[in-house]
């Protein structure tokens, strides 16, 4: 879902930025996801991943945290901050209202952990988000990921790497790269 | 050689090729046109009708010299793979 995603950010002409771009272990993890917030007009919170871990009976809350933060520079932020734009991704619709009710009336989406309505939503909400006209559309979108991802291995094999030992900033180089000559 | 996904053509010169891919994608309203040299390097990208595609904001481990020369192999190769059969229908 993550790299379908950052996939389309690709796509759609803007960059992809997550804290695991930074590799920089002196910096705490929090001080460079402020940053990163700070420095994103748009934001992309997948709450999907929300979800009990099988070892403490516990949810893992970074992403409701993440959009907190996101959702309180928009509001308490400089004149720049306050005209950021999020959407919330969750798998189910309503799901959120029982772990995080606060956010409702947020611009809240489901895909159903179906990586095609995904990228469907990511794709019209950016196209609405940014008003910019010439983006492809979700299908034409959907098909290039499907050929990346079938290109993906015979890339890795090329770096001597496993598609999953990719880091986060060498796959979007991949998909930058694959997208410039590919689509 | 032009080359989208359906019809691909070959022509006697670079810039004949170069001329009917851009008619055809101005007529799709939207495509890329990846130009490459005599030795396949990329030499030239055109994009028409879609958004310019950004560079992430740093290089990763690996190297984006190194990515780049794994995915122009991995895409010339498979452009220089025959096309996939495709089923004709009789016409009545």
């Amino acid at each position: 879902m993550f790299n379908a995603i950052v996939f389309t950010v690709y796509d759609l002409g803007f960059i992809a930025r997550c804290a695991l771009e930074e590799d920089d272990a002196a910096d705490f993890r929090l001080s460079k996801i402020e940053r990163i917030i700070e420095e994103c007009k748009f934001g992309i919170h997948d709450l999907s991943a929300v979800t009990l871990d099988a070892r403490t009976n516990l949810p893992r809350f970074n992403m409701p945290m993440e959009l907190g933060l996101f959702l309180g520079c928009k509001r308490f932020g400089t004149k720049a901050q306050i005209t950021k734009r999020c959407i919330i991704l969750d798998s189910e619709p309503f799901r959120y209202r029982t772990f995080i009710s606060d956010i409702s009336g947020q611009d809240i989406r489901s895909h159903g952990g179906e990586l095609e309505r995904a990228i469907r939503e990511v794709r019209d909400w950016l196209r609405t988000a940014s008003r910019r006209r010439t983006l492809p559309g979700g299908g034409e979108i959907i098909e290039h990921y499907r050929r990346f991802r079938s290109d993906l291995p015979r890339i890795c094999l090329e770096l001597n790497l496993e598609p999953d030992r990719l880091t986060f900033l060498d796959l979007s180089q991949a998909i930058a790269q694959w997208l410039r000559t590919s689509r | 050689m032009v080359k989208d996904r359906e019809r691909p053509a070959s022509f006697e010169t670079k810039r004949e090729a170069v001329h009917v891919a851009v008619r055809q994608t101005k007529r799709n309203n939207s495509g890329q046109i990846v130009i490459h040299g005599r030795n396949g390097r990329i030499a030239e990208l055109r994009t028409y009708g879609l958004p310019k595609v950004q560079n992430p904001p740093k290089s990763g481990t690996l190297g984006s010299k190194k990515i780049a020369k794994a995915v122009g192999k991995v895409v010339r190769d498979r452009l220089a793979e025959p096309p996939p059969n495709r089923a004709i229908k009789s016409e009545k």
